[in-house]
């Protein structure tokens, strides 16, 4: 599986850039480095059926966590919040899975996070992806969206050793299964939350279903992704607005569907 | 979610001092540090305020504009706080080097500060107490001293520094203080003789404070600053011990109080040169302070008070309330040096390691003393920014002779004064009456150690010299033993601590282990005979510096990234000034100033006497190189160090290792010029602290691990796989020079990149040490070192690394909530998969009992409790306890709180536990009551677990409630989860998640995990401690006074 440092250099990460305002969006229609997840969810796209179901009103959402559970997340976890569902996965080695891969953890208890290090200005619900695990969003209604922003911080482990700066990618895939992918520069967990606006191009495309995974990072540069579980990262106030065109109605039912297919990984141990 | 809910907070903060107003609850003493950086730390961020820190190299400027400014802020803000307190007694307010307050608080006020986000962290006020293991009283020497003569006396050194000494105060009529000489320039307070000192450096801000038996007059140009902190002391409710003087001035020592320990280190620190000390009235010579032209200014925070478990009547401790106050003074005040031969620090956030932490950014160097409970794995003050001293020996020996009928002659230590002819000599083992315990016999215990029942039998000993051996009772014990027996004199085996000389109750020699063996062996003879010679002053007859027994270890006990101690110095037969002894009546005179009192010196032992060298040779650096850190003082005094020789100890307690020795024993010469110095700044600390854990308002500029800070010293606690730690050097030689790095280390291959520097003057660079693993074994230190030389410096650094088993998780995990979660970090040494075993949620069982007091020398030591505990004799209450298979944790538990009149900590409660073998497992031997045990995945079987009413108040027995709890894999309880990766990575990390729901309110819980390996072997264990009671801080455990080791 192996994805090292696919297509990430050093001055991406590097400090000279401003905290905030730098990001890179990847076009990537031949993205390499999420082979097995990126090929269930493609298959699922393509299995979509449409729905009747009413659409809901356009609008601007903030995704905060805080009307969701506090509690551990495993490989394959699903949750519901406002009007969205998202996933936990693990996109480790395929030879195991079912494991440890996010929380949603309450801000206001300090010590939650033991002796990792996480960021501590939240005194709110917030989700934390572990072990190199990823999650994944999208409508609940399969309708596309708009992701403009969201806040973010490294959550670093104990001993961490030759592990220097992190970098959050977000994917957003598109109604025709195609892949945008923007990078972030995560800082210290000792800052906090920083807010991150996503770029205008990224934010102007409507999404069916949009990814968050980390690469932890050497102090050389080289950037990891899924052979670690390093790679981790808070998260919070997702600013979303969702798209009422019809194109995508049809998307109702990919949810449904990528559930479906990764149902048969879950909690497999 | 929301940002900083300081609104909440301080809605938070109203609600609950309305409820405080009407509570009655008890006060206990603490420490309050607010979020605010203190004066010394702050580099900006509030608006509208700058930064107050000085640049590096400057000093603080409280007159400066910026400084007053935020002063007042912080007034301001800790006002605001403090107005919710409404009854609450305040101590002192701090703002220099710790931003915050100390004060008496009840439980509910510490909740209500805890959870403000104005507030820090609280910290329960700790009794610390002095580095001195023993006061030997001295008779007579006939030999001249000159201790000192090759480091001190130089004629200018330490000219224009000031060496701040917190501590137990000062006898100002000692001449090491004196500001004038006489015509032959000698130090004198004659007002005939002529001003030897100018006034205090312009620099100086400090005060002469008056009080009891101290006036301004007793200052001088050389004293130049004399004050006391005592406002949590009076706290306390304890009063004052009649030696005892409430001002500046050091109590009454010799045998009726415990005075004279702030005179020795400030005297040894910078001291006058050309001090003529007597002891007992026998000259000693000249004696002088490491750097004898410093200025000193005394600041007394350690008092004595009434305690009749001392012979004195009395007891001596510092309060940390006021040692902060102190720090906070001193640095004010403009001293460049700071002496705190003072217990503590065991973890970096404890308020004194904060404080020093403020004082080093405002260029302050500090030396603390290492503690004084070797050889276990103690070591004290284990914060980066402090450079803690471990204490070793010099090669002026006072020692004697015995020799023996067959013409063997052995020296060993010794203070005798009457030569001993030839007499009839006899083993302690050959002379004990009928029935005498073996062990007893053999160490010579008197019959006051012996529930008043002697061991040694007089018409045995009569006459004769008897051969004791060294252990569990003070040496002078045995000689009185001989004396009471009968006996005329007395050899004494040692047992591996290092022959001390003592003044003893009849002729006797102190000789070494081997020695004593073949002296025992010959002394089995019918007939056998020996002669015992006077003593004299030896140099150069005993392999020195050793590493003192007594010289608490490393490695560091907080982090084991940083190496801890530092460095070691003398601190064994340390001759500087004291008290004397004297009455109440002539105290009750020097207190109203009708009499001058005499000075007095002893020879002394102990870290807290090494801590003094070390911070008088910084003086002269500071004075050589005005422009150095603390940082880069403490890494000329480390690099330029020389290993000292083998001491007796085994294993990792060996004083030849990093964590007997540090870098090695200071050098002073070569400190001088070290060619390069590993440098240290504010946020290198800053990062440090926030990556500890345990200080995260100091994040912001990033974190780092002990590994990563730029220590002349390089230790990795962990090498999975590899490991490379990066440092730079600053040539501070006058020229340019190219150095070579040499550097090794069993068990690993080690490379240095690049492998030479070459760096102009003044010019810095960095280089990167990468260990790979080869053939070192798990869980198992190996030493080596790093070398960088050019033609004329050698730069040595000590390097230590380990590589640990499979999993690493932390020990324990707390939470105070009813459902909760709890993540984390542990290290991965495989790749593959993980398991896990849990056992609890299970609730706490308490246990009433009725705890006597313990006999005397039940438990002095930690090899009599152990006996103590075998037998349950002595008053020891021994509980069998069985550990089921598949036992997770187990802990058990005494708290001040829950033992009848302990609230105080006059309660002084211990607990050990051995093993169905009788084997130590694992102990709790503090001061006070507050004393814990945690297992594991201890080892079914059964166990006994010893309770010791060490010390009762009136030795009256005390109720207690015992906390035991042991969790087996079928406790079930809580809802207890674990949640682990899919997935684990060889030399890498993985989050493990606990989740627990629905246990009952005001209660306490403990659980655990148990973490295996692919194969199934146990990896690591952790405790899960759920305290749902709402509960308050623990003051930070305090080291007994008196040492556990045998080393008595």
């Amino acid at each position: 599986l192996a994805v090292n440092n696919s297509n990430l250099t050093p001055h991406y990460i590097s400090k000279e850039n401003e905290m905030m305002g730098f990001s890179e969006v990847a076009d990537t229609t031949n993205h390499k480095s999420r082979s097995g997840w990126k090929k269930r969810a493609v298959a699922a796209a393509c299995g979509m059926v449409a729905s009747l179901a009413l659409l809901p009103a356009a609008r601007a959402d903030v995704l905060d966590f805080n009307s969701v559970d506090i509690g551990y997340h495993f490989d394959g976890d699903v949750f519901q919040h406002g009007s969205y569902q998202f996933t936990s996965l693990y996109e480790g080695d395929p030879a195991y899975g079912g494991g440890l891969v996010g929380a949603v953890f309450d801000g206001t208890d300090l010590g939650v996070c033991g002796n990792l290090t996480c960021p501590t200005n939240n005194p709110s619900n917030y989700y934390a992806a572990l072990n190199d695990g990823l999650l994944s969003m999208k409508a609940t209604s399969g309708s596309a969206f708009h992701v403009t922003g969201f806040d973010s911080s490294y959550i670093k482990p104990f001993n961490n050793q030759n592990t220097g700066p992190a970098v959050l990618a977000i994917q957003g895939v598109r109604a025709d299964g195609s892949v945008a992918e923007e990078y972030y520069s995560l800082y210290e967990p000792a800052w906090g939350f920083l807010p991150y606006q996503t770029s205008t191009d990224f934010r102007a495309q409507s999404f069916v279903q949009v990814n968050f995974y980390a690469y932890t990072c050497t102090y050389s540069g080289d950037c990891y992704a899924f052979d670690s579980n390093k790679a981790q990262f808070a998260l919070d106030n997702i600013n979303v607005t969702a798209v009422p065109e019809p194109a995508s109605y049809a998307m109702l039912g990919l949810g449904l569907a990528v559930v479906g297919a990764i149902s048969r990984r879950r909690r497999a141990v | 979610m929301k940002y900083h809910a300081i609104s909440m907070a301080v809605l938070a903060l109203c609600v609950s001092a309305a409820q405080t107003a009407q509570a009655d609850e008890l006060r206990r003493s603490y420490i309050v540090r607010l979020a605010d950086k203190p004066v010394a730390g702050y580099t900006g961020g509030v608006a509208g305020l700058a930064a107050t820190q000085p640049a590096y190299g400057k000093r603080l400027d409280l007159n400066s504009p910026d400084v007053k400014v935020y002063s007042a802020y912080l007034d301001q803000k800790r006002a605001r706080v403090q107005s919710t307190l409404v009854n609450a007694p305040v101590s002192y307010d701090y703002k220099v080097v710790f931003n915050g307050f100390s004060a008496m608080l009840t439980d509910t006020e510490v909740r209500q500060l805890m959870a403000s986000s104005d507030v820090a962290a609280v910290t329960a006020n700790a009794m610390q107490h002095m580095e001195t293991s023993y006061t030997p009283a001295f008779l007579g020497l006939d030999q001249p001293g000159g201790l000192w003569s090759q480091l001190g006396g130089k004629e200018h050194a330490g000219e224009d520094v000031i060496v701040g000494i917190i501590d137990g105060g000062i006898w100002p009529e000692n001449l090491s203080y004196a500001d004038r000489v006489d015509a032959s320039g000698a130090p004198t307070f004659d007002a005939s003789g002529t001003l030897a000192y100018g006034p205090a450096p312009a620099s100086w801000k400090g005060d002469c404070q008056t009080g009891e038996g101290f006036t301004t007059a007793h200052c001088n140009n050389k004293l130049i600053g004399a004050q006391y902190f005592d406002a949590e002391f009076q706290r306390t409710g304890y009063t004052l011990h009649w030696s005892e003087f409430r001002s500046p001035r050091d109590s009454i020592g010799g045998t009726v109080g415990h005075g004279g320990h702030g005179t020795h280190t400030s005297s040894t620190a910078a001291g006058n040169n050309g001090v003529q000390a007597t002891v007992n009235g026998v000259p000693m010579g000249a004696t002088s302070g490491m750097a004898p032209r410093a200025r000193v200014a005394m600041y007394k925070v350690c008092w004595t008070f009434n305690d009749d478990r001392d012979a004195t009547g009395g007891v001596n401790a510092c309060f940390e309330g006021d040692n902060v106050a102190a720090i906070e003074k001193a640095v004010s005040d403009g001293v460049n040096v700071i002496n705190y031969s003072i217990s503590g620090g065991a973890s970096i956030d404890n308020p004194v390691e904060y404080a020093y932490l403020q004082a080093a950014n405002a260029g302050v160097f500090v030396a603390v003393a290492g503690g004084n409970s070797g050889p276990d794995n103690t070591v004290a003050h284990n914060s980066p920014w402090l450079t803690t001293v471990a204490a070793s020996t010099h090669d002026r020996q006072l020692a004697a002779t015995v020799t023996l009928a067959n013409g063997a002659k052995y020296s060993g230590a010794s203070l005798n004064l009457n030569p001993l002819p030839a007499t009839a000599m006899v083993r302690a083992e050959d002379a004990g009456v009928s029935g005498a315990n073996a062990n007893q016999l053999s160490l010579c215990y008197s019959a006051a150690s012996n529930g008043g029942l002697p061991v040694l039998d007089p018409a045995k000993v009569a006459g004769k010299i008897v051969v004791c051996t060294r252990g569990e009772i003070a040496r002078v014990e045995k000689s009185l033993a001989v004396l009471q027996a009968g006996g005329a004199g007395m050899v004494l085996v040692d047992d591996g601590g290092g022959p001390v000389a003592d003044v003893h109750s009849v002729p006797a020699v102190h000789v070494s282990v081997n020695d004593g063996h073949l002296i025992q062996a010959y002394a089995k003879n019918v007939g056998a005979k020996g002669d015992i010679s006077k003593f004299a002053a030896i140099k150069g007859n005993v392999p020195a510096p050793v590493v003192a027994g007594f010289s608490s270890r490393g490695p560091n006990t907080f982090d084991l990234n940083v190496l801890k101690p530092d460095m070691a110095a003398p601190g064994v037969s340390v001759l500087a000034g004291v008290t004397p002894g004297m009455s109440a009546a002539q105290h009750d005179q020097i207190s109203d100033g009708t009499l001058v009192p005499p000075s007095a010196w002893a020879f002394y032992d102990g870290t807290s006497m090494a801590t003094p060298h070390v911070a008088g040779l910084a003086a002269l650096l500071r004075q050589r190189h005005p422009g150095w850190s603390p940082a880069a003082i403490k890494s000329a005094l480390m690099t330029s160090a020389s290993s000292t020789k083998p001491d007796q100890q085994q294993g990792a307690a060996a004083g030849v290792l990093p964590w007997g020795q540090g870098a090695g024993h200071v050098t002073p010469n070569s400190a001088a010029d070290p060619g390069l110095v590993y440098d240290l700044g504010e946020n290198d600390y800053r990062k440090y602290a926030c990556g500890s854990g345990v200080l995260q308002d100091l994040c912001g500029i990033g974190s780092i691990k002990g590994f990563e800070l730029n220590l002349p010293s390089i230790t990795v606690a962990n090498v999975m796989g590899s490991q490379s730690v990066t440092r730079t050097v600053t040539n501070v030689g006058a020229t340019a020079a190219s150095y070579t790095a040499v550097a090794s280390i069993p068990g690993y291959n080690v490379q240095v990149s690049p492998p030479t520097l070459t760096l102009g003057a003044g010019e810095s660079k960095s280089f990167t040490v990468t260990l790979q693993r080869t053939d070192a074994p798990d869980n198992q230190w190996q030493f080596g070192q790093l070398v960088w030389s050019d033609s004329a410096h050698t730069v040595r650094s000590p390097m230590q690394a380990r590589s640990v088993t499979a999993i690493v998780a932390p020990a324990q995990l707390k939470s105070d909530r009813v459902s909760g979660m709890r993540t984390m970090s542990v290290v991965t040494g495989y790749t593959g998969k993980m398991t896990a075993a849990l056992g609890g949620l299970k609730e706490v069982s308490r246990s009433s009992m009725t705890l006597p007091q313990a006999a005397s020398g039940a438990a002095d030591t930690l090899n009599q409790a152990i006996a103590s505990c075998k037998t349950g004799s002595k008053g020891v209450y021994a509980m069998p306890v069985s550990i089921p298979a598949n036992t997770v944790v187990a802990r058990f538990e005494t708290f001040n709180r829950d033992v009848q009149n302990g609230e105080t900590g006059k309660q002084d409660v211990d607990l050990l536990m051995l093993d169905g073998s009788g084997a130590l497992v694992d102990y709790s031997m503090h001061v006070g009551a507050n004393e814990s045990i945690s297992l594991n995945s201890p080892p079914a079987g059964s166990y006994k677990l010893c309770l010791i009413g060490y010390e009762l108040v009136n030795g009256a027995p005390a109720q207690l409630t015992l906390s035991s709890t042991i969790v087996g894999r079928s406790d079930v309880g809580g809802n207890l989860k674990v949640a682990l990766p899919s997935k684990v990575y060889g030399g890498s990390t993985a989050s493990i998640g606990l989740s627990w729901s629905g246990l009952a309110s005001g209660k306490r819980y403990v659980g655990g995990v148990q973490l295996f390996d692919e194969s199934g072997r146990l990896g690591g264990t952790t405790m899960l401690s759920v305290d749902t009671n709402n509960p308050v801080p623990l003051a930070a455990p305090v080291a007994r006074t008196r040492k556990l080791n045998s080393d008595l």
